[in-house]
């Protein structure tokens, strides 16, 4: 209680008012020099500049993965029928690490694009891109002005982490390039008529929901959940000879077959948004489908090589 | 108490002060070597930056668009082959120099730095040019944030 | 020499020319100081017992600065006891929001398209705009505390008591003004945490019976929260509050001039008002003691504040708000916890039973009830106190009663703001509000807004693939990573072991992954991926990604 009192009754001299008020002074003084000398130096302003526009390029792939990646693919390289390369240097060109275009892109020139990449990427992303043919669906129109579902700056920080694929571009492996303006859609081949098993097997793809998760090129409404199978039949064979395969297939059609009804046995690593997830694939449609629909569904994709 | 409402004045100055990030009217801009045209040809503008991009037989210019009369934006006359305000009527030359109207000085220019591929500077025209630009230049950088005034012709 | 006034040359060849000018100069800080003259300023240096006639209470009545400010106060009021000083705290510091304020007011646009980016403009495009704006929370905070305080010492103290009950009712008047001018600036950032605080808050008007929608619609200028809203809460906060903040202001600190600021109770006898009959030996002056009191006392807090925006603080900015989706765990502002407390009250009350037919009876709805009305009813009360308290002393023996109900009151709300953070009072659980046991352990660490152990850890030692998180847990050349993995292992551990308040239990085969994978050079998504058995006994897999950016300074 003594201390106490002796805190709350103290009473301070003159003196030491006239030097306590100048300590205090001094201390917010050097406060604000402080703050003004941080945010001058690499680790103020400029270190929150960088780090919010960090935060943009996060914010942006979170976009880009619910939104985009199921047509454009997990790495930006292109579903064949779905949507062109993003990632690719045709499309974005090369940048240093100040952000410099060094590299031109050429797709920009093809369209006689007279803005930057990324403004063309927050143009498309906005307003979407008539139908060309060379793709199943057309590019939608995303932003909320327009009737979809993102806003101006989900838009910008979406095109920011796509141009962050511009440091390193990738320029091997499978891309799908968009066709140049006026090439339209590439001459199909004419496809082998189906038998009417196969028809039969493809109506049962379109009637048990296989298109919720899974696309076929040609096939319109595919979902981009589980692995893309206008090749299957040729993936299976190459399925097959995966060391971590550890089913009971020996053959494509069994392959299929052990697919459709017992998908746990072998969940292939990569599907369009990212890494193929296990029991997301119902393991039911060996009891719900009868046993001669199965045989017409495996029929049928037997033929996407 | 003075040198504390010294620094609080420094404070709200530096707080309040306007900066401009790269690609605002007011900062630096980017160009690439192709955005100038050949010597001859008709000058380029940048429309944010608010910069004419001109190419004569001494060098390579940067003209602000702003006319030194009055502040309206000038064009340029493709027969006359010389810069031209519609408001009063001030000419001037290619390279900025003034030729007829009301302005009292040539036109206005901002700096340039021409950049390599590696990020070298291979020139540097602080005083608005004429400036070169070489071929391995990759990019020239415009600085909006420092206006040149343009020769004066009067006395 | 023709504009050389007559007046000027006829002193200078009375007294000569020296004189005139130290005449002259004198005069002019005479009239600078209004009234102190230099030897009298250097009195007051030296320390020297004030002079007769006393110039130092001259600035009272000629200058606007000093004419509400007292000429003297008892001594026994001028120590740290009995005010301490919180009265002047909460003046000063909505003086220093006012400031901050303004400051912020040069880059900020009230439009839902531009106020995201003028907030990132502040925090990396202008200099000393992280510490205006830390400046500004950290003080909206603090004033907050401080002007409870205030209130708390002034309950305690009795100084509520007559004659100075409209003070302590213009004192209510600006605590509702100042939550109100701290909620209406919580929304103007425009982020997730912003946009849905304000949205649960403003639903409580929606909810009250008659009035509720209209209020609601005058508040929000729609049916939900957008441009017209933002706008609206933006002229309430820069405008309108302050402006009623400041006439109160005038009218509380003209009221407690008036009445003088109470002595301590012992000093006063029972219902006796002696403050202002001050025998002049107990006169302390105003100049130059009180005034530098509150200088250095001004002085060390705003040092302080300033420090703390400097060095620890800084001022949360969630993601950009998004009206279709609501954050997990998301909460009102923390004064308002105890409101968010209220409504979860159980209808079943141990001991006493259903409320039902209580609420029944009234018409009402219990979250109405409690929010609607028990809510306000508090400041009701606090209102009331000086009319309803029949007590004329001050003394604290005397007022056993009322210090009593003021500690059960203050323990009350303190108990209800706890009940309003999601994850309920500590030991009682009581306000636990929380979905399935592996959905908790995801938000705990992986929250869906804000900064997280899992986001934070260093990028290098984010290892691309699958990493199990157990107790044993073990990376290679990754530390942090190992030490998280054992924290989440030993996490589920507890909670396959101990109930959750909703009595719950994780499933004991339930395990925990953190996959990492790499997206682009500088980018890693990050999932953590909860599998358990549900009640049912079914495979669930719980997850909740987030993608990282090497340059992102996540904490």
């Amino acid at each position: 209680m003594k201390l106490i009192e002796k805190i709350v009754y103290f009473k301070p001299s003159f003196t030491l008012r006239i030097i306590a008020g100048l300590i205090a002074f001094a201390l917010i003084m050097a406060a604000c020099l402080l703050a003004g000398v941080i945010d001058a130096s690499s680790n103020g302003l400029a270190k929150r500049d960088e780090a919010w526009a960090a935060r943009g390029i996060e914010q942006g792939a979170k976009v880009y993965y619910t939104y985009c990646a199921g047509c454009h693919g997990a790495d930006g390289r292109g579903i064949d029928g779905k949507g062109p390369a993003v990632s690719s240097q045709t499309f974005l060109g090369k940048v240093d690490e100040n952000g410099v275009q060094v590299t031109a892109s050429e797709r920009m020139k093809d369209l006689k694009w007279q803005g930057s990449v990324q403004q063309y990427i927050e143009a498309v992303t906005a307003s979407g891109i008539p139908p060309s043919g060379a793709f199943d669906e057309i590019h939608a129109q995303w932003s909320n002005r327009y009737g979809g579902p993102l806003r101006d700056d989900e838009i910008k920080n979406v095109a920011t982490f796509i141009m962050n694929w511009a440091k390193a571009p990738i320029t091997d492996g499978t891309i799908i390039n968009a066709p140049k303006p006026g090439a339209g859609a590439a001459p199909k081949a004419t496809a082998v008529p189906l038998t009417a098993a196969q028809e039969a097997g493809k109506q049962v793809y379109l009637k048990a929901g296989c298109t919720a998760c899974h696309s076929i090129k040609g096939l319109a409404g595919g979902g981009a959940i589980g692995p893309n199978l206008t090749n299957v039949a040729t993936n299976a064979e190459a399925h097959l000879k995966d060391p971590t395969y550890k089913g009971a297939a020996k053959t494509a059609t069994e392959y299929i077959h052990e697919s459709v009804v017992d998908p746990a046995k072998y969940v292939v690593p990569q599907c369009p948004s990212g890494p193929c997830l296990a029991g997301v694939m119902p393991a039911t449609f060996g009891t719900s489908l009868k046993p001669d629909e199965i045989t017409q569904l495996v029929d049928y994709l037997m033929t996407l090589k | 108490m003075a040198l504390f409402m010294a620094q609080l004045g420094g404070v709200s100055f530096f707080f309040a002060f306007p900066r401009f990030r790269k690609g605002e009217q007011g900062g630096k801009f980017d160009k690439a070597p192709t955005d100038f045209p050949a010597v001859g040809e008709r000058p380029n503008a940048d429309g944010v930056g608010k910069f004419w991009m001109i190419r004569t037989p001494d060098g390579a210019y940067v003209h602000y668009r702003v006319c030194t009369h009055l502040g309206c934006i000038f064009a340029y006359d493709d027969t006359a082959q010389r810069f031209a305000c519609p408001c009063h009527g001030s000419q001037f030359q290619r390279n900025g120099d003034w030729v007829a109207g009301p302005a009292p000085r040539g036109l206005d220019r901002f700096p340039a730095k021409v950049y390599d591929a590696a990020g070298k500077v291979l020139v540097d025209a602080p005083d608005g040019g004429p400036f070169q630009i070489p071929d391995t230049a990759a990019r020239i950088e415009v600085d909006t944030a420092k206006k040149l005034l343009g020769k004066s012709h009067l006395v | 020499m023709a504009f050389v006034g007559k007046r000027l040359v006829d002193q200078v060849r009375k007294t000569g020319v020296k004189a005139t000018i130290a005449q002259r100069l004198d005069d002019g800080f005479t009239r600078f100081t209004t009234g102190i003259s230099w030897n009298d300023v250097r009195g007051i240096l030296r320390g020297d017992p004030p002079p007769k006639p006393n110039s130092r209470v001259y600035p009272h009545t000629e200058s606007f600065w000093f004419h509400i400010r007292p000429t003297f106060y008892h001594e026994a009021t001028t120590s740290l006891y009995p005010t301490f000083r919180l009265g002047l705290l909460s003046a000063l510091f909505f003086v220093l929001e006012t400031i901050t304020g303004l400051y912020l007011m040069v880059f900020y646009t009230p439009s839902p398209e531009r106020s995201y980016q003028n907030m990132l403009d502040i925090l990396t495009n202008v200099p000393f705009g992280s510490f205006v704006r830390d400046l500004h929370r950290l003080g909206a905070e603090v004033m907050v505390v401080v002007v409870v305080l205030h209130m708390l010492r002034t309950f305690i103290t009795g100084s509520y008591k007559k004659p100075r009950q409209f003070v302590w009712f213009t004192g209510v008047v600006l605590l509702v003004i100042t939550l109100f001018l701290s909620f209406s600036g919580y929304l103007l950032p425009w982020d997730q945490l912003a946009y849905w605080a304000v949205t649960i808050g403003t639903s409580m008007a929606d909810a009250a019976p008659v009035v509720g929608p209209s209020v609601n619609l005058l508040l929000r200028g729609a049916p939900d929260i957008g441009a017209s809203g933002l706008l609206r809460f933006y002229l309430f906060h820069v405008i309108l509050f302050p402006l009623i903040g400041f006439i109160f202001v005038g009218v509380h600190y003209y009221k407690v001039v008036r009445y003088g600021l109470s002595l301590p109770p012992h000093l006063e006898k029972p219902g006796e008002d002696s403050a202002r009959k001050v025998p002049p030996e107990k006169r302390v002056n105003f100049l130059p003691d009180i005034a530098t009191n509150e200088l250095i006392y001004i002085a060390i807090a705003v040092a302080i504040l300033a420090i703390a925006a400097t060095t620890n603080y800084n001022a949360p900015l969630e993601t950009h708000s998004n009206p279709l989706v609501t954050p997990n765990h998301t909460v009102a502002p923390w004064y308002f916890y105890w409101l968010q407390g209220l409504l979860k009250i159980p209808n079943v009350i141990p001991g006493i039973g259903s409320l039902d037919p209580f609420f029944a009876n009234l018409g009402l709805t219990p979250k109405v009830f409690w929010g609607v009305v028990m809510g306000p009813l508090v400041f009701v009360l606090l209102f009331a106190i000086p009319y309803i308290d029949p007590n004329p002393s001050r003394r604290y023996s005397d007022r056993k009663v009322m210090l009593g109900m003021g500690a059960i009151f203050m323990v009350g709300i303190l108990y209800l703001s706890g009940a309003g953070i999601p994850t309920g009072v500590p030991v009682t659980h009581f306000g636990f509000v929380g979905g399935s046991p592996a959905s908790e352990l995801a938000q705990e660490f992986m929250p869906d807004e804000g900064e997280s152990e899992i986001v934070a850890l260093p990028f290098e030692e984010m290892v691309v693939g699958d990493h199990e998180a157990r107790p044993d847990a073990n990376v290679a050349n990754a530390p942090h990573l190992t030490a998280l993995l054992r924290e989440i292992g030993n996490d589920m551990e507890h909670r396959k072991t101990v109930k959750d308040p909703n009595g719950l239990l994780l499933s004991p085969e339930a395990t925990a992954f953190i996959r990492i994978a790499q997206v682009q050079p500088e980018v890693k998504r990050v999932t953590i991926e909860v599998n358990y058995t549900d009640e049912k006994g079914a495979a669930q897999k719980y997850t909740k990604d987030k993608f990282v950016h090497r340059d992102a300074d996540h904490e």
